[in-house]
């Protein structure tokens, strides 16, 4: 692993057991079915496709909320293994270990009112990871509540009040302080800002962004919004039925898709130009069932550029130019549209 | 707080719990204020219809009736409250356990509560206190693990409902140990239905512990009960139907109000139903404003 | 009246616990036949109230408080405001000369009647028509919104198709019977990209053949801006803003609408490190403000703003905007004219 990566995933798996009839063993739904990805200390990586393309899932197996059915989740470690840093495999870790583990990884929700629990008061949510892992006295916890809130962009006044009296944009600070708290050294945000109005959406990422420069955070961003993550994302990894169809930085998959889902994505998003005149792709149809995904490559029956290639091997994640990579058969031929810097 | 607030306003509600609370005022201070010593007999005035000495009359021993039913009531409060907390106290970490663990133990529990559920409530008190005897313990632990189903499957399907929430994750994702989550996020969160449910509840407890008394296999005479009451009253409904009056009101009257203060409990406490009493009030306000 | 819609001075509250809530506060809406005119807005600026109200689907514990909404009906002009909420008059007006698709389908469709079942019963409510002729009818409208084979889809059931497939019959239910007014709330939101492409698209198609008009509600300015002709905006239940579309995109007039132009990311990955943002979140709605609603907010507040409510005021030719800013120029061109 190289000395800047921060965490490597290999091979990672997540299939549900489906449940059919008492007499029939059910298919599983393969939520994750095969994700490598690498992570440099430092970077924010985004992981986007639509529902059901098993981006949050990916997501929560890293931090093991659901424990994946297969693979290597390779971490650089600073709290397992004293000073020094400590390469483990997440996927592997015992429960005191994991607990451990808890200190580095954090995670930020979508939902800024089911996550935040309505009997607690800001400063026991906020405290609550500090508590669980009983790192500081019931004091220092008060005065690093109050620390963090003013860190989001609150007030300490806030600290004793609850849930229901803030607004989403508020709550979802509360939520950014909580996985704060232990700080951190690699964040995954599921869908941070979905949840919230457009305006109160860019004061959460600009916050996102200057608490990354100040603590040197790590992000895996969730999101299918493609603005944002151009706007806050060094690079992209689209995901589509368990699987990561392209990867590169933000600039090379935005502007020279690789992948013809890409481009479908791409130009399926409402630009805010009534001028703006593009060609749009129009895909046929819908997501497969992810429990009987199609033989071969899976975006075939919806890609205009199909062959008979593509019906019947499955194309594996290759290079498609300086830092991209795609999983085409027919990267070489097709030249496709992204989204121009005019 | 803010649930009670809510309760405090719907009047009918306020009015049946008082009334409950007056029953358990009763029960606590009965020693002291039955007017007569409930156990005295006198044969001589035995069979009195009601007068200004016994408001309820007297039993063939010449026993006050009044003075009974308010011991009764100290009797049937001890019993329900007694019962209702073994069932809590076992049911609510059962179901709230299984209902955020799932897997094995979860199936196994719901189908051994299933199991208990075919049964009706009384026969299974009846098996129970034939195997203890009739005693007011037995009805405790009769009417207790008959109603334990119940307050598991209340637990368990609130706990699952809280298991859910992005704040239970949040909590897994900060290193919380499951006791931890059941203690700190669970049973916070259900303690409220748990209440409601444990009031509507009381009804039953009350009917189950007057049907056993009643049909013999509760409390044991002398001490009155309810439903010990009626069961010697009946003998007596010709020549003397006033003794079953003091009883079948207490009776009714307990069971009204429990099931009233529980249903607007309920109401004050599900979000969904908020407003629902402005709802009513508001458009006739306006309508007024409108047409003055 | 020219206008299919005329909507004045409407106003309508919500009791809350905390007291009334202001959520349309004195709007003027007019829709134009066969315009699309779409409402955007944050949460709770309106949007959704306004269109309820039109549909008369404001239930307690909200009431409309005052203002009337004309509409141009078939068997005259009608003030929607004054019909009563469940009577016939309405009843005869929704579902046949104004319809609405919803933002989540699964929700609006009963999931216990089958889809033909639930495109037939607009037509046979308002329609004097046999049952064989309504069938043939609702397939057509099936096959009109792009749903493949509709003669097999009229016999399934709302989970037998995907979200996509829902919206679509959604939008089969809403044009059946020919509305002169479609309102759409919000109709791609819960949709993922891909398949709100294939909506918007279909939405683009079916207005060249549907003479009605559209108002459209969405807080996607992307959406508003690939769909629309007119926009308003809204804010805290009241408009600030309304203009042709291309006007609206290119000179924004009021702060806040030019606040929130600014804080959509580029997907072109243009603009600045940082988003541009609106400081601060919107007031709560029971709170009472002095003068423009949005004056905490706006980077531009004089004081004048704190002490009166603009009104919505031409400014340039059909672009008019509620902002003390502008009333300067609005003033010398009343003068002019």
């Amino acid at each position: 692993m190289q000395p800047d990566v921060l965490l490597q995933v290999t091979g990672l798996r997540k299939h549900f057991p489906t449940r059919s009839g008492l007499f029939h063993t059910g298919s599983a739904v393969k939520a994750v079915d095969g994700v490598d990805l690498t992570i440099k200390a430092g970077e924010t990586i985004s992981l986007v496709g639509e529902s059901g393309c098993g981006k949050s899932t990916t997501g929560r197996s890293i931090l093991r909320l659901i424990e994946p059915s297969e693979g290597e989740i390779l971490f650089r470690s600073r709290a397992i293994g004293g000073s020094s840093e400590t390469l483990v495999n997440v996927a592997t870790l015992s429960s005191s270990q994991m607990k451990l583990l808890r200190r580095e990884m954090q995670i930020i929700f979508q939902d800024p009112y089911s996550s935040l629990d309505p009997r607690m008061n800001v400063a026991d949510i906020v405290g609550e990871p500090l508590r669980i892992q009983g790192v500081l006295t019931r004091a220092e916890r008060r005065d690093r509540v109050i620390h963090l809130l003013e860190a989001v962009g609150l007030g300490g006044d806030h600290a004793k009040r609850f849930p229901h009296e803030f607004s989403g944009g508020q709550r979802q600070r509360i939520g950014i302080a909580r996985a704060l708290a232990l700080t951190p050294r690699f964040i995954v945000a599921d869908e941070p800002v979905s949840a919230l109005d457009v305006s109160i959406q860019a004061q959460v990422v600009n916050l996102l962004q200057d608490l990354q420069a100040e603590m040197g955070l790590t992000y895996l961003f969730i999101a299918h919004d493609l603005s944002v993550v151009r706007h806050i994302s060094n690079r992209v990894a689209v995901m589509y039925l368990g699987r990561i169809v392209e990867i590169g930085s933000s600039k090379a998959v935005f502007s020279r898709p690789q992948h013809p889902y890409t481009e479908a994505l791409l130009s399926a998003v409402p630009i805010p130009d009534p001028d703006s005149a593009r060609a749009r792709i129009r895909l046929h149809g819908d997501v497969p069932n992810p429990s009987a995904p199609p033989p071969g490559c899976p975006f075939h029956p919806r890609c205009s550029y199909a062959t008979a290639q593509c019906r019947e091997q499955v194309p594996a994640l290759r290079d498609a130019g300086p830092d991209q990579q795609a999983s085409c058969h027919r990267i070489e031929e097709l030249t496709l549209a992204g989204i121009n810097d005019h | 707080m803010e649930i009670l607030r809510r309760y405090a306003c719907d009047r009918v509600g306020l009015f049946f719990g008082i009334i409950l609370l007056g029953f358990y005022a009763v029960a606590i201070t009965a020693q002291w204020i039955t007017p007569v010593d409930p156990f005295e007999t006198n044969l001589s005035e035995g069979l009195q219809p009601p007068s200004a000495a016994h408001w309820f009359g007297t039993d063939q021993f010449g026993r006050d009736t009044f003075s009974r039913v308010i011991l009764a009531t100290q009797v049937t409060a001890k019993i329900t409250t007694v019962s209702l907390l073994f069932s809590l106290l076992i049911g609510v970490p059962i179901g709230m356990m299984v209902g955020y663990l799932g897997g094995i133990a979860d199936a196994v529990v719901m189908r051994l509560t299933d199991m208990l559920l075919i049964f009706p409530t009384i026969m299974i008190a009846i098996i129970i206190v034939v195997v203890v005897g009739p005693s007011q313990n037995g009805v405790i632990i009769a009417l207790g693990l008959s109603q334990l189903p119940n307050f598991i499957r209340i637990a368990r399907s609130a706990a699952l409902s809280v298991r859910r929430e992005l704040y239970v994750e949040a909590a897994v994702a900060a290193g919380a140990s499951w006791p931890d989550i059941l203690l700190r996020h669970i049973l916070h969160n259900i303690s409220g239905p748990i209440i409601v449910k444990s009031t509507l509840a009381l009804p039953g407890f009350v009917i189950g512990a007057s049907s056993l008394s009643y049909l013999g296999l509760g409390v044991q005479p002398p001490t009155p009960e309810w439903g010990q009451m009626l069961h010697e009253a009946k003998d007596f409904l010709t020549n003397a139907p006033y003794l079953i009056v003091g009883p079948a009101i207490a009776l009714s009257l307990f069971v009204l109000a429990a099931n009233m203060a529980g249903d607007s409990l309920n109401e004050s406490l599900d979000p969904k139903l908020k407003g629902r009493r402005i709802k009513r009030i508001v458009p006739r306000l306006t309508g007024r404003i409108a047409t003055s | 009246m020219k206008d299919l819609l005329d909507i004045r001075d409407l106003r309508v509250n919500f009791m809350t616990e905390a007291g009334i809530a202001r959520a349309v506060d004195g709007i003027d809406v007019s829709i134009a036949p066969g315009q699309t005119l779409a409402i955007v807005g944050e949460s709770g600026c309106g949007k959704s109230v306004t269109s309820r109200a039109i549909m008369g689907l404001i239930q307690p514990p909200g009431w409309i408080e005052g203002g009337e909404i004309w509409f141009a009906a078939r068997q005259g002009p009608t003030d929607l405001a004054q019909l009563p909420p469940n009577g016939r008059q309405i009843n005869a007006i929704r579902g046949s000369e104004i319809t609405m698709i919803f933002q989540e389908p699964m929700t609006a469709l009963n999931p216990v009647l089958k889809i033909g079942a639930q495109i037939m019963e607009p037509l046979l409510l308002h329609e004097k028509i046999s049952k064989s002729e309504a069938k043939e009818r609702a397939i057509a409208s099936l096959a009109a919104v792009g749903i493949s084979s509709p003669g097999q889809r009229f016999d399934e059931y709302p989970h037998n198709l995907s979200g996509g497939m829902r919206q679509r019959a959604m939008i089969a239910m809403a044009l059946v019977c020919n509305p002169s007014l479609l309102i759409a709330d919000e109709p791609t939101t819960a949709l993922d990209v891909t398949i709100q492409a294939q909506v918007l698209d279909l939405m683009k198609d079916l207005r060249r053949d549907f003479s009605g008009a559209i108002m459209f509600i969405t807080h996607d300015l992307g959406v508003v801006a690939t769909m629309a002709d007119h926009v308003m905006v809204m804010y805290r239940g009241k408009v600030v803003e309304r203009a042709a579309v291309r006007d609206l995109y290119r000179h924004p007039l009021h702060p806040y609408t030019q606040g929130l132009l600014r804080s959509v990311p580029s997907i072109a990955g243009r603009g600045a490190k940082r988003l541009a943002t609106i400081e601060g979140s919107v007031p709560r709605p029971t709170e009472r403000i002095r003068g423009c609603a949005f004056a905490p907010r706006c980077p531009h507040a004089m004081p004048v703003c704190k002490q009166d409510t603009p009104a919505l005021a031409p400014v340039q030719q059909d672009h008019r905007a509620a902002c003390f800013l502008h009333h300067a120029v609005a003033e010398e061109q009343a003068h002019a004219a």
